[in-house]
Parts: C-alpha cells; sequence; structure tokens
C-alpha cells in the first residue's frame, strides 16, 4: 500500500467533510474577526492629529462669532428685554464644542498626547458653559455673556494648541 | 505499521473532532470577542465622555467597568468553548468577591456614594456648599470621599458614605441668589423718604441684578419700630460684599437725610437701702 492511501486511509472519511467545513468557517469568522478589527483600528486612529482638534475648534470659534453677531443684529432691531437664542442654535454650538472635546480625548486615549489632557479639559469646560447656557432658564443677558466667555475661552485653547503644535515641531527637528 | 497508521488516524481523528475544534472555536470567539469589546468601549466612551452629566473621572471610571465586564465575560465564554464548566469557576469568583465585600463594607459603601455622586452631582468643584454642618468650597470628588476647604483654609475629608446621608445645601448651583435684610426705622419717619433713600442705594451697586426687581417695603408694625424688608438679588460670589455694602451705605443714606433708627433704651432707678442698714454696714 503506498504512504498516499495510508494517508487517504487515516483522514477521509464521511465526518472528515463535516468537520472540514466547520473548520473552515471558524478560521473564515478568525480571518474576518482580525480583518475588522486592523479596519476598527485604523478608523478610529485615521485623522487624529493636533491639525484635526485645531480644525474642531476653530469650527466652534465661527460658530459662537456668527451666533454673537446674529444676537448683535436682533437686539438692534428690538428694544426691551432679549429673547433667548435660537435653541437649536445653542444645540449646534454644544455639538461642535463636544465634538472637539472628544477629538481632543481620543488623541489623549490613542495617541497618549497627555498635553491635549488639559486642552480636553478646557473643551470640556466650554461645553458644560454652553450646556448651562442651552438651558430652558438662561435669558438672553446671561446667554450672551455665555457665549461671549465660550468664545474667550475657545481662542486660548487654540492659541494653546498652536503652542503644543510648534512644540513638537521643535522637537522633531 | 498498519496499527501505528490507525493509532495515528484515532489521534487526528479524536483532535480534531474535540480538542482541536474547541481550540478553533475558542481562537474565532476571541477575535470576534475582542473586536466586539473594542466597539462596544469606543462607543461607551464616546458617550460618557460627550455626556454633560458625567465628568472626566466618571466617564472614565464608567469605560473601565464596561470593559472589565465585556472581558470577564469573553473570558467565561473562552473557557466554554474549550470545553471546562464555567460554573466552578463562576462559583469560585462569587465566593471570593463576596469575601472581599464583606471585608470591605464601608470602603464600597462609600464607593458606591462615589458613584452616586458623580452621576447625581448635587454639587461640583469650586461650588460653595455644607455637608451636615461642614461648610466649604469643593475642592475634589473623588470615588471615595469629597475634599472641602473652609472659609478658615481648614481641609475638610468627608467620606461619601456621610456626604450622601447628610443634608447638601449647594449655594453656587443657582446663577442669583436672594439677600434679605430687615431694617427698622423710627415710626415718625416718611415711608415714602426712607424709600427713596433705600431705593437709590440699590441702584448705585451694580452688582445687584436688576432682574428680578429689588423689593422694598413696609413689612410689619414692630413693637419698637417700622420695620421693612429688603430684598435684592445677587450672584453667590458677590453675596456677603453686597450685604455689608447694603447695611453701610443704607445707614450713611439715613444719616443723611436724618432718618432715624431706634434703638431699645431703659431707664434705670437707683433704689437707695433704708438707714438703719446702712448704719450697720458702716
Amino acid at each position: 500500500m503506498s504512504l498516499f492511501s495510508y494517508l487517504y486511509r487515516a483522514f477521509l472519511s464521511e465526518e472528515f467533510g463535516t468537520l472540514a467545513v466547520r473548520y473552515l468557517w471558524y478560521f473564515l469568522l478568525i480571518g474576518l474577526g482580525i480583518f475588522f478589527l486592523a479596519l476598527v483600528r485604523r478608523k478610529t486612529s485615521r485623522g487624529l492629529t493636533k491639525g484635526r482638534v485645531k480644525e474642531k475648534c476653530l469650527l466652534l470659534r465661527k460658530l459662537l462669532e456668527e451666533t454673537l453677531e446674529a444676537e448683535g443684529r436682533k437686539i438692534g432691531k428690538s428694544a426691551g428685554h432679549k429673547a433667548s437664542v435660537n435653541p437649536a442654535r445653542m444645540a449646534k454650538l454644544r455639538g461642535a464644542a463636544e465634538e472637539a472635546m472628544w477629538t481632543a480625548s481620543r488623541l489623549v486615549d490613542e495617541r497618549r498626547d497627555l498635553v491635549f489632557d488639559g486642552i480636553a479639559g478646557s473643551l470640556n469646560e466650554i461645553a458644560d458653559l454652553l450646556a448651562e447656557a442651552e438651558s430652558a432658564f438662561a435669558d438672553g443677558s446671561e446667554t450672551e455673556k455665555s457665549l461671549r466667555e465660550a468664545l474667550r475661552a475657545t481662542d486660548s485653547v487654540v492659541e494653546r494648541i498652536d503652542a503644543a503644535m510648534a512644540a513638537a515641531k521643535d522637537t522633531d527637528e | 505499521m498498519e496499527g501505528f497508521l490507525n493509532d495515528l488516524k484515532q489521534f487526528f481523528r479524536s483532535f480534531l473532532s474535540g480538542g482541536g475544534l474547541n481550540l478553533v472555536k475558542a481562537a474565532a470567539i476571541l477575535v470576534l470577542g475582542l473586536l466586539a469589546i473594542r466597539l462596544l468601549t469606543f462607543a461607551v466612551r464616546k458617550r460618557a465622555v460627550k455626556s454633560r452629566r458625567l465628568d472626566n473621572a466618571a466617564s472614565a471610571f464608567v469605560t473601565s467597568m464596561v470593559s472589565l465586564v465585556a472581558y470577564v465575560a469573553l473570558a467565561l465564554a473562552l473557557i466554554g468553548a474549550l470545553g471546562f464548566s464555567t460554573a466552578g469557576i463562576v462559583a469560585a469568583f462569587s465566593s471570593v468577591m463576596l469575601a472581599i465585600a464583606l471585608g470591605m463594607q464601608d470602603a464600597l459603601s462609600s464607593l458606591t456614594n462615589g458613584i452616586l455622586l458623580i452621576f447625581t452631582k448635587p454639587f461640583r468643584a469650586g461650588d460653595y456648599v455644607d455637608i451636615g454642618g461642614t461648610s466649604g468650597t469643593v475642592r475634589e470628588i473623588k470615588l471615595f470621599s469629597v475634599k472641602v476647604t473652609t472659609t478658615d483654609n481648614l481641609t475638610v475629608i468627608i467620606p461619601n458614605s456621610t456626604v450622601l446621608g447628610s443634608v447638601i445645601t449647594n449655594y453656587s448651583r443657582m446663577s442669583l441668589r436672594r439677600l434679605e435684610i430687615v431694617l427698622p426705622v423710627s415710626y415718625g419717619e416718611d415711608v415714602d423718604e426712607v424709600k427713596e433713600a433705600v431705593g437709590k442705594v440699590v441702584r448705585s451697586d451694580a452688582r445687584i441684578a436688576p432682574l428680578p426687581a429689588y423689593f422694598f417695603r413696609l413689612t410689619e408694625y414692630g413693637s419698637d419700630s417700622l420695620n421693612f424688608t429688603l430684598r435684592v438679588w445677587t450672584e453667590p460670589g458677590d453675596f456677603w460684599a453686597v450685604k455689608f455694602d447694603l447695611l453701610e451705605g443704607i445707614l450713611r443714606a439715613f444719616r443723611e437725610r436724618g432718618i432715624s433708627i431706634p434703638y431699645r433704651q431703659f431707664d434705670v432707678h437707683l433704689a437707695s437701702a433704708p438707714s438703719g442698714k446702712r448704719e450697720k454696714e458702716a
């Protein structure tokens, strides 16, 4: 009897087909799992840079400036007690602050950039400020005060990010 | 040779259909489990970080707890996939956890209350609070205790179990706080003049909020004076300064206008002792 026929007789049987299918299925799952793990890791880390955090902060600053400008125009049109800012607008501002804070937090978690831990903390305070201003009990003057404070804080955060980026550039050089 | 091949065949057959299959199944569960954990912790972390109700410490804690539970579940699933019984492991783990819990009751109580504090947020760092008679500014909120600095610069560490078991008064939560002062004025004074004097003092202080408008009315006919009540609204941080400035400012304004504030006066009558007793003492 040849070796091949021995091996054939040793391994091939009716059950072998079923077993092979099961093994194939598990190896497929393992392969898919590893593929998706790598994909998820790549997707969560993609675009996670200091520049991205700065972009989010600049967007927040732009929205704050636009809101304050719009409120300024509203005051010019009507005298007397100021109405609150449009709630949808406030929610958008808060969302922008939270998005910037989330990006900064991810930079701290994924890239271990501890400088951005303080920046994430400051952005969290800005989001808290905007959330309070969004509350139903805040009147127009309080809201405007909160928006101006948020704008000042955002400018300060952008300066800190610029400083961190400049420091990182010097270190690389 | 035939026998050897038969033995080899038996071995591979039993391995492939038994332990080998379990190993590959466990590997698949491990990979898929890690993928699920990664997605879950990412989603939980994102939700927790963006939530306005959880601070950094709380969101990190929540994410760690979810991650821990997920990894324990994955470990149990792997052990089950490899063909071992999980019942014994779960029982042993439960016994250990029970022993730890019994031994650390107080600490766990503080930890549980700390978690409740983080989620319910009766106060934040920087708030001026009174916790069961201890007043001060909250410096840190940790999982086991709260650190408060009193007005005379003492640091008080309050266990979270005590915090949640006490009445908590937060002086900083609202944006405005009402200040009330009762002003006694002599019965002979003109009410309108008193109102004008006080109104001028109140309006000159920029720290007093324009809305809600201040309140100043005659509220009582006292036994010695007409009692006026002044109520103004100011930011919690300015409360005491505004109170002291108002008291001094109103007194000056009353003196300028000749408005008198009555105070109790006593007539003292000295009685002399009978003459016989006086000679005896001499």
